[in-house]
């Protein structure tokens, strides 16, 4: 490994952390909260560690495949080391393991809390919290592409390891195109969605952090109620719809805002995430209807709660774990799935489920048809066999962390349910489980080391496992 | 620039990486996934897999918004339709590799015109004239020219007859050579160094010189060479390559080619195509038989068969023998830095030649053309010398050239010249630049 390279370029991705920080003290100033100088000294101690690593560390030769993985492993943690600075020296959060699991949860879009009391916090730490998720949204490597020119071919496999899904769609014949076209894309939606909130009424301080929440799939609120603090029908409705965007592949908003609209219609996976959204937003609000509630507010909770869970965002409306028990175990059956591949969200990606359903189709043919010869295919494109082993392999590794995990936190004495879905909802980057750690609740219960296993379990998730587990190879560190 | 490439074998992936390492925005498409996921894995290019000629694979690859399309797959016709296609689609370059010679004849139904083609280049074509050169300038391994084949930068052994053997640069007495020339580069034990005034000059050093083409032979003579031509070839290989070796060594009077195949079928076949030439069939590892054919008094041997390590091992063969020169004809590009490091003279790369060939063709803003020397790490660049460019009225001496770069010569006018310290430079002037790679980008910077 040219681990020089690696120090190098994660000493740059801290420079823009810090950078991003630095917004976040003219938001404070803009409130004076009095948290500005405890930001802006974080500011300084990320900067100063990322200009170290840039200056101690010079290497002539280019990133190569393998460095990649532990560019995008070491940079998020490393990452999230630095983000919890401003928790910490503000006082908002002073204990270290409760800051970097805010950090962590932020950066992957989780949007798990350990706060107990979100609104006494100060301005800008609130929107420090916020912008987590959106630079963790479209992925800090994939902005450093679009900054950096000097990132060629080694910032493709880093794009590559930091970008969900099985493949990594190139827009442009260059990364670099690609990394500014995704940022363009995402920086629109997000003002778009910030416009319309304020609209509705909501303060543009938590309009602005509100659409960081959504665009990112995080769930981060400014409000203790989450998003059922406001009681707009307007506000929830257009929350639901930019975490419906968000949870598309952001090269098909990329296609129709220049004009392709058909290339939605026309992938797989969108008609299949779009139509698994629309059946279960459907079967609760079925069963909302059965259980009393009016027809306006059955339809909005129903689509939000969806949406919230199926995008892996996780803000909060109606609690739904005084819903049917069907409709809980439905969500958590979503809470697998997640976003379409290229999209912000977290989870296995439609895609996935798409290729395993289409596997498990086809091994139960070839049981009658044993000589047939089968290809999976998505739209009218034929799969690499590769792609689908590597789905398998995915799943399985999907399977083994959540039961590993939920293993694990049940060692730590938490009750069952508690223990699988906080695990699902740290690895998917969801946020809200089910049990104690359900909408209403948060994380703040959990035991120091659940916390720190939550919070690394949350960064092999956002990072897809692989990007991360190949690290704890035994071949990776070898030389040859 | 937004460059389409059809076919990513040797010359389209070499192409590729090359292009794409100075920024230029490269598409490439080929039938085989697995070239396309290797190009993927370590190029920064968009690699789409499909056929080149397919509208809906052209379409995906967003021919219409291309500057350039580069066809050069392994099948003539491919690489013609697309070029034809290219210029349907309004493309403004279209490049083909096309191989079947009729295309560009005379008894031609379609013309290079008629078939959109700008530039059509032929590896093996260029291979051979490549060949030819070197056979009728045996002292050099390496020539490239610049200023319409004025100036050549040349890369020859020094021989113990030099009078400037054992020499510091700053010793030899200019005043006393009547002829303009600049010593470019050495290369001693595989590193390459551009010499300074106390650099000496040893026995057995490769030296790159920049010479007017009229003086080439005083430049060889410099070098200890002797004036001497080949007069007896023996070529080994029945190929394409070697078919058009013979052909065009045929119409040099004073020169017997001696043409060797393994192939029965082969060496027929070219026994008829081939009226001055004698065919041989035969293995190059019989000793008695090239014996008889008389290997002891060849001048030259050629080696163009298929096989790079056939190549190889009959060159070494010919050298045992003490034939005085060889030429291996070697298809991978890991092979010729290796040739003069085990004693043989030339190694010929058909797909250097090719990307050389459209390095030179591609015009991209100051820079005119690139090319990448064969048997050292170092490359050529041709600047086009505009007016807000840092070097404009200024003598080269005053220049701050970046270490590892030097000036090879200075087209003014029209006029090719050797450049010494108090050449001065004009807006319009073209300069050609040799350029250790360390020091290409910070040359490249003295031009923007």
């Amino acid at each position: 490994m040219n681990l020089r390279a690696v120090l190098r370029t994660i000493g740059f991705i801290l420079i823009f952390v810090a950078g991003s920080m630095l917004l976040s003290v003219l938001v404070a100033l803009i409130y004076s909260d009095g948290d500005a100088l405890g930001i802006l000294y974080s500011a300084l101690a990320t900067a100063a560690i990322g200009g170290t690593f840039i200056l101690l560390f010079r290497s002539h030769r280019d990133l190569q495949i393998k460095d990649g993985f532990a560019v995008v492993t070491f940079g998020w943690l490393a990452m999230s080391l630095c983000g919890m600075l401003p928790f910490l020296f503000t006082g908002s959060i002073p204990s270290v393991t409760n800051a970097f699991f805010e950090s962590a949860s932020g950066f992957t879009t989780t949007g798990a809390s350990i706060l107990t009391n979100i609104e006494t916090l100060p301005h800008g730490v609130l929107f420090w919290r916020s912008f987590t998720h959106w630079i963790g949204g479209m992925g800090i490597i994939v902005f450093s592409i679009a900054i950096l020119p000097f990132l060629g071919i080694g910032g493709m496999q880093m794009f590559k390891a930091e970008s969900p899904g099985p493949t990594a769609d190139k827009l442009t014949p260059r990364i670099r195109g690609t990394a500014e076209i995704l940022w363009v894309v995402y920086v629109v939606f997000t003002a778009a969605e910030t416009g319309l909130l304020m609209l509705g009424g909501m303060p543009w301080f938590d309009s602005i952090c509100h659409a960081f929440g959504t665009m990112a799939t995080g769930g981060f609120s400014t409000k203790n109620a989450s998003i059922g603090h406001y009681d707009s029908s307007y506000i929830h409705w257009v929350i639901t719809f930019f975490m419906y965007i968000a949870g598309v592949s952001f090269s098909l908003h990329f296609f129709a805002l220049r004009g392709n609209i058909k290339k939605y219609w026309q992938s797989v996976e969108f008609r299949f995430f779009s139509a698994v959204m629309l059946v279960c937003t459907l079967i609760m609000f079925g069963f909302q209807m059965a259980n009393g509630s009016g027809l306006g507010t059955s339809l909005r909770d129903a689509a939000f709660v969806t949406l919230s869970i199926g995008t892996t965002t996780g803000y909060g409306t109606a609690n739904f774990e005084l819903w049917h028990v069907f409709t809980q175990f439905l969500l958590v059956m979503l809470m697998f799935m997640g976003g379409m591949a290229g999209s912000t969200g977290g989870g296995m990606k439609a895609v996935r489920v798409l290729i395993l359903l289409q596997q498990a189709r086809i091994e139960l043919h070839k049981l009658i048809h044993p000589n047939t010869v089968y290809v999976i295919r998505l739209g009218k494109k034929p799969l690499q066999q590769g792609i689908v082993h590597n789905v398998l392999a995915f799943f399985l590794l999907y399977a083994l962390l959540v039961g590993v995990g939920s293993l694990v936190m049940a060692l730590l004495g938490l009750e069952p349910v508690t223990a699988v879905t906080s695990v699902i909802a740290s690895v998917s980057n969801i946020g809200p489980g089910l049990g104690d750690v359900g909408p209403t609740d948060n994380y703040a219960f959990i035991p120091a080391i659940g916390k720190w296993f939550l919070a690394i379990l949350m960064i092999i998730g956002r990072l897809e496992f692989f990007t991360v587990l190949v690290l704890l190879t035994k071949s990776y560190w070898e030389r040859v | 620039m937004n460059i389409l490439i059809i076919g990513a074998g040797e010359v389209g992936s070499h192409l590729a990486r090359l292009l794409s390492k100075e920024n230029h925005n490269i598409t490439v498409i080929d039938k085989d996934p697995a070239r396309i996921s290797t190009i993927q894995n370590q190029l920064d290019v968009l690699a789409i897999e499909g056929n080149g000629t397919s509208p809906s694979v052209l379409h995906e690859a967003n021919i219409a918004e291309k500057d350039m399309v580069i066809a050069v797959t392994t099948v003539d016709e491919v690489n013609i339709l697309a070029c034809m296609i290219a210029k349907q689609m309004g493309v403004e370059t279209k490049i083909a590799r096309v191989r079947d010679r009729e295309f560009s004849t005379e008894e031609s139904f379609l013309n290079q015109a008629d078939l959109g083609i700008d530039l059509v280049i032929h590896p093996e074509l260029e291979a051979t004239k490549e060949i030819v050169r070197l056979i009728r300038y045996p002292q050099v391994h390496e020539m490239i020219t610049f200023c319409d084949q004025h100036i050549a930068i040349v890369g020859m052994r020094m021989k113990d007859e030099s009078p400037l053997l054992g020499k510091r640069l700053m010793d030899i007495d200019l005043q006393s050579i009547h002829m303009p020339f600049r010593l470019v580069a050495i290369n001693r034990n595989e590193t390459t160094i551009i010499p300074r005034g106390n650099d000496q000059i040893q026995a057995g050093d490769d030296l790159y010189v920049s010479v007017k083409t009229e003086h080439l032979y005083d430049v060889f003579q410099l070098a200890g060479h002797t004036i001497e031509t080949s007069h007896r070839v023996m070529l080994f290989g029945a190929t394409p390559i070697g078919k058009m070796v013979a052909q065009e060594l045929e119409s040099i009077k004073d020169i017997n080619v001696k043409l060797v195949e393994t192939d029965r079928e082969r060496a027929e076949e070219l026994a008829t195509e081939l009226v001055g030439t004698e065919v041989v069939i035969g293995d190059m590892s019989d000793i008695d038989l090239i014996a008889q054919e008389g290997i002891i008094d060849m001048d030259m041997f050629l080696a163009l068969s298929d096989d790079d390590e056939e190549n190889i091992v009959t060159s070494l063969l010919a050298r045992h023998l003490e034939v005085p020169r060889t030429i291996t004809l070697t298809k991978k590009a890991a092979y010729p830095p290796i040739i003069r490091t085990i004693g043989l003279d030339v190694a010929i790369n058909p797909r250097l030649l090719t990307s050389n060939a459209i390095l030179k063709f591609i015009r991209s803003g100051r820079l005119v053309s690139l090319r990448h020397m064969a048997s050292i790490d170092a490359e050529t660049f041709e600047f086009h010398v505009s007016a807000d460019s840092k070097v404009v009225s200024k003598r080269i001496r005053d220049i701050d050239f970046p270490e590892g770069s030097i000036v090879v010569a200075v087209e003014h006018d029209g006029q090719g010249v050797i450049p010494v310290g108090d050449t001065k430079i004009y807006v319009g002037d073209r300069i050609v630049l040799f350029c250790q790679p360390e020091a290409s980008r910070k040359a490249m910077r003295l031009f923007e």
